[in-house]
């Protein structure tokens, strides 16, 4: 049996939503029966990737209005996410192996990190009409059932 | 899934504690930022935060932690961590910082461990 679900949410770009894109995220993992680790991680880099887009890609008031799109698909044995929105590029080189496992003590900068310890694997791309498309995908096993 | 409540309670002498609960992310960050600056500037440096109620925390709630908690051990305080859930050891731990904390089971434990 063929077996594809996709999800897709527009927010704002305010930290305030990211409750509700918890919410979402939640509201689709969770009846797939997933290991309450692989939920939580997920839902983590997903609210990561929004609060780098509302940090970084919309820095200002000069946005005010701007949103981005959440888009999960969940797959037989993967879920992939894709963020996108207008705002300005932000591409920080992902991190080494070593680099990711090092620990640092400062107060921000974690987001990135954490994205790419969760998720298998992590890609950003900036398309030719200004758009930021972060694509992260997560390696699953769902319950024999489906 | 959004808001967070912070309880101060400066009951105990020099030690402070702090109950969280709720969501700790990139909105509600900067409220226990400041709490610990303020903290800070009077002199508190042990501190004691209970977790049980929190029910979330992003990578920008674990650094406010971090960062406050190098400000009180350069003052010869500390930050014990009191009952931890699973998902909120989970980030400390996913960042390599869960170690660096004094963990706790109940106040008293976290006192005993910041007066001694």
């Amino acid at each position: 049996m063929s077996f594809l679900q996709i999800h897709t949410l527009e927010l704002p770009a305010k930290s305030w939503r990211l409750g509700e894109l918890r919410e979402f995220c939640q509201g689709i993992l969770r009846p797939h029966d997933l290991e309450a680790k692989i939920c939580h991680q997920v839902i983590l880099a997903i609210d990561e990737a929004a609060a780098n887009i509302i940090e970084h890609a919309y820095p200002s008031k000069n946005y005010e209005g701007s949103t981005f799109q959440l888009q999960i698909e969940v797959g037989e044995d993967n879920i992939r996410v894709e963020l996108r929105d207008h705002g300005l590029a932000f591409n920080p080189p992902l991190l080494s192996r070593s680099e990711m496992n090092q620990v640092t003590l400062s107060k921000r900068g974690y987001g990135l990190k954490l994205i790419q310890k969760i998720m298998d694997e992590v890609q950003y791309d900036r398309t030719g009409q200004g758009e930021n498309i972060l694509t992260l995908v997560k390696y699953i096993k769902l319950p024999q059932y489906y | 899934m959004s808001g967070l409540n912070i309880n101060v309670d400066s009951s105990r002498q020099d030690v402070i504690l702090i109950e969280l609960e709720g969501y700790l992310d990139a909105h509600t960050f900067e409220d226990l930022e400041t709490l610990f600056e303020d903290l800070s500037l009077q002199g508190q440096h042990r501190l004691m935060v209970d977790l049980n109620r929190l029910k979330y925390v992003s990578s920008a709630g674990a650094g406010v932690f971090i960062g406050a908690l190098g400000v009180c051990q350069e003052n010869d305080g500390n930050i014990a961590l009191i009952r931890p859930s699973a998902e909120v050891k989970e980030i400390f731990d996913l960042l390599g910082v869960f170690h660096i904390f004094p963990i706790a089971s109940t106040p008293e434990e976290a006192f005993l461990a910041l007066v001694n």
